[in-house]
């Protein structure tokens, strides 16, 4: 079964969305395959201390999103295959860019200097991983 | 659906509740937030029948009288358990009185707290009284549990186990309502938020509307209140004397 | 009370009265109360005993150590004799009230259990835990107190000397109670 254990409610965005992108993210870095169970409604609210329409209206989501299958009396189950699956890893690269952009933009950068700063960074290690190191 | 209709409560020429129609129905958690003085426990109380007030209160469509009265239950920071009496005795008590009393309920609270079954109440700390307040309430078989800041004196961690278990055993035809100062811890624990402020509700939204909306429960309570984010910061001003 | 289908019976006995008294109220000192304030009210009744005495004594002339009744003469009617007798057990009767009103402000001490108390679904129950023991000390003092009216009535008219006893005196003993004719 899908483990939440790692997930850390941040205030920002509406907590059905932070589990959305908990799920994503699982996916698309392997953590979560095809096949695998998700919580009950029930037990995720519980375990996360959040109201159940909340945990409803994400389950819903995956659902209309074709990424979950529910049955009735069982779990829900993840439903992956290469067509949602990258559309996922493309969904939440573009999230994760679009914000980066947004924010260097704000700091007055153009295109070609946001490039240039993204070549000369893409080797380094990232910032937590350094001050670990010192 | 349990429904208030116009409700005025009047202290003397104080008014403690003014106007206040509000439909609750079964399945709900809600938060009720207002300042100190508000009405929150008048509100309660008014609904309970403690005090008397202007205005209809209904259950179902019926009065609140001894017929209905079982399906609501109260937990509260004052404590309404009997200090002399132990846990395992209060257990007694209530499923002599309640039929709907759930053994299994109790039992598996009680367990979970690790409360002591037969200590004299008076002598748990605050903290386990008010864990042993709210398991009374949980466990009568009521679909309405009314709790008056039934936190007061417990740790975080206490009261993050006490949302988690509580949503592991609600039911989904019973309702809380939870009047609290704690309005961050909750906000992700309750569907909807009543604000309540000198005796008027102000704001009814359900957290759905509010994740619409993209307001945080805290924003929206500020909004709503108009709170000043720079109060501090002109008080300072004054009571320093320091020029900006 | 609901019976049961709660199956384990916990090891917390309580006491056979428990259903009769505010839910773990100890109610020791209200019985030690009880029991002296009535003790109190019969000794105060006996002076009964000292009214009649004297009063049949009136009857009665002296003469050279000797004594006999008076001819004509009327024994005091009994409301006179009785009089105060019963002041003790009133008094008895207002404490045990008192006590009462205590077992009310018993649920707002401490903690507010008059809040499950007027939660309870029946509508008998709190009149029970609240006002039996008060209801039974009262009766108890009513019971002692009619016991004292007849037996000192009886005394009475068995001690009052044979032709000395004025009639009507148990309608004028009612008639009398609350004020005098």
């Amino acid at each position: 079964m899908i483990s939440f254990d790692a997930f850390r409610a941040q205030n920002g965005l509406p907590i059905y969305l932070q589990i959305l992108r908990y799920i994503k993210r699982g996916i698309v870095c392997g953590d979560i395959t095809d096949g695998d169970a998700l919580p009950s409604r029930r037990m995720l609210s519980a375990m996360l201390g959040v109201n159940p329409n909340t945990i409803q209206k994400a389950y819903r989501i995956l659902e209309e999103d074709g990424l979950i299958a529910s049955h009735a009396g069982a779990k829900s189950v993840i439903v992956l295959n290469e067509e949602n699956r990258a559309r996922i890893r493309r969904e939440l690269l573009q999230d994760d860019i679009r914000e980066t952009a947004f924010a260097l933009r704000g700091m007055g950068l153009s295109l070609e200097e946001a490039i240039s700063l993204l070549t000369q960074c893409w080797d380094m290690p990232s910032l937590s991983d350094e001050e670990d190191s010192e | 659906m349990l429904k208030l209709d116009h409700i005025n409560k009047f202290y003397g020429m104080r008014q403690a509740l003014n106007d206040v129609s509000l439909e609750l129905p079964r399945g709900e958690i809600v938060g009720l937030f207002g300042e100190n003085g508000a009405g929150k426990t008048t509100l309660m109380k008014c609904i309970f029948g403690f005090h008397s007030y202007h205005g209809e209160i209904t259950l179902d469509g019926e009065p609140i009288t001894t017929k209905n009265i079982a399906k609501l239950s109260f937990a509260t920071s004052e404590h309404s358990f009997f200090p002399n009496l132990s846990a395992a005795t209060h257990r007694d008590f209530y499923a002599n009185h309640f039929d709907g009393f759930s053994d299994k309920r109790y039992t598996a609270l009680m367990d979970f707290f690790a409360l002591p079954k037969h200590k004299p109440l008076r002598a748990f700390s605050t903290g386990q009284k008010n864990q042993f307040e709210v398991i009374l309430a949980l466990s009568q078989g009521a679909d309405y549990i009314f709790m008056d800041e039934p936190f007061a004196g417990n740790d975080i961690f206490n009261r993050e186990d006490f949302y988690k278990v509580l949503l592991g055993i609600l039911e989904p035809h019973e309702t809380v309502v939870l009047s609290t100062h704690l309005i961050e811890e909750v906000s992700d624990f309750i569907g909807r938020a009543l604000l309540l402020r000198t005796g008027r509700i102000i704001g009814d939204i359900t957290t759905d509307t509010l994740d619409g909306e993209g307001l945080s429960l805290v924003d929206y309570i500020k909004n709503t209140y108009s709170y000043r984010a720079d109060r501090v910061s002109r008080a300072l001003h004054t009571l320093t004397g320091e020029d900006e | 009370m609901k019976k049961t289908s709660t199956p384990t019976q916990t090891e917390d006995t309580r006491p056979w009265y428990a259903p009769f008294v505010p839910p773990g109220m100890n109610i020791e000192g209200e019985l030690i109360f009880f029991l002296i304030a009535m003790l109190a009210a019969m000794c105060y009744a006996t002076g009964f005993f000292a009214r009649l005495f004297a009063q049949i004594d009136l009857l009665y002339q002296y003469s050279y150590g000797e004594r006999t009744l008076i001819p004509g003469a009327v024994m005091a009617p009994f409301y006179e004799v009785f009089n105060q007798a019963w002041t003790g057990y009133f008094i008895v009767l207002l404490c045990m009230l008192g006590w009462g009103i205590y077992h009310d402000l018993y649920y707002r001490q401490e903690s507010k259990s008059i809040y499950t108390m007027r939660r309870l679904p029946d509508s008998v129950s709190f009149l029970r835990y609240t006002w039996t023991l008060t209801l039974c000390e009262v009766l108890v003092c009513l019971l002692f107190a009619m016991l004292c009216l007849f037996l000192s009535y009886g005394i009475y008219c068995v001690m009052t000397p044979e032709g000395y006893l004025p009639g009507g005196q148990w309608t004028l003993f009612w008639d009398n109670l609350f004020y005098r004719k």
